[in-house]
C-alpha cells in the first residue's frame, strides 16, 4: 500500500504508543481512586495491547518492504529497547512501592495490583514518546 | 566513550538537507538529527552508509574525543 509512506507509519506507531500510554495511565489511576474498583473493566488491558499490536503489525506489513525499513529503522530500535529496558525498571519499582503500601495499609492489595502493572506497563511508551517527542533530535 | 560527529558540517557541504540525507541511507529524518547531535551512535553499517552517500571516509564523520 504506497499511503503507507515512511511518516505515515511513524504517525500510526506514535498515535497507537499515546493511545496505550493514557489508557494504561488512566486504567492505573482509576484502580487506585475508582469507588468501585469491580466496575472497573480491568481485563480491558489485554484486548487493548492486543489491538494496538495488530495495528502496528498491520501497518509494518502492508507497507512497502522500504518505508517499513525507514519507519522502524535501527533509531527507533535503539530508542524502543532503552524504552523496554525503562519499562523493567519500572515494574520493580512499582510493585516495590506498591507492596509497601499494601503493608502499610494504604492501599488494598487489589487496587495497589491492579495499579502497579497498568501503570508500569505505560511507562515504555510514555518514555518512547518524550524521547521522540521531547526535542532530543 | 564519546563519538564526535562532523556529519552535519559534512552533509551541509555536500548541499543536503536532513531528510534527503536520510532517504539516501534508508532511515528517518529523525535519526539522522539523533546521530548529528550525538544522542544516537550509528551502526557500522549506517556509518558505511552515510560516508558513502556523503563520498567520504567513515573517518571522516566521526572520530573518538581527544584522549580516548
Amino acid at each position: 500500500m504506497t499511503f503507507l509512506t515512511p511518516g505515515r507509519i511513524t504517525w500510526i506507531t506514535q498515535a497507537v504508543f499515546a493511545a496505550l500510554a493514557v489508557f494504561f495511565l488512566g486504567m492505573a489511576l482509576g484502580a487506585v481512586f475508582a469507588p468501585d474498583l469491580a466496575a472497573l473493566p480491568g481485563w480491558l488491558g489485554a484486548p487493548v495491547g492486543l489491538i494496538g499490536a495488530v495495528l502496528l503489525f498491520s501497518a509494518a506489513w502492508f507497507a512497502p518492504r522500504r518505508a517499513a525499513n525507514i519507519a522502524f529503522d535501527e533509531g527507533y530500535q535503539h530508542d524502543w529497547l532503552h524504552a523496554q529496558a525503562r519499562g523493567y525498571w519500572a515494574f520493580v519499582f512499582a510493585f516495590a512501592i506498591g507492596g509497601n503500601l499494601v503493608a502499610a495499609d494504604i492501599l488494598p492489595v487489589g487496587r495497589a495490583f491492579m495499579a502497579c502493572s497498568l501503570g508500569a506497563a505505560a511507562v515504555p511508551f510514555v518514555w518512547f514518546l518524550a524521547r521522540r517527542w521531547g526535542g532530543r533530535g | 566513550m564519546s563519538l564526535v560527529s562532523n556529519l552535519k558540517a559534512r552533509r551541509q557541504a555536500a548541499g543536503l538537507t536532513q531528510a534527503e540525507l536520510a532517504e539516501r541511507v534508508e532511515v528517518s529524518r529523525k535519526t539522522v538529527n539523533t546521530v548529528e547531535n550525538g544522542v544516537f551512535v550509528p551502526s557500522t553499517v549506517l556509518a558505511l552508509k552515510l560516508a558513502r552517500a556523503l563520498g567520504c571516509r567513515v573517518e571522516d564523520l566521526f572520530r573518538l574525543e581527544a584522549g580516548e
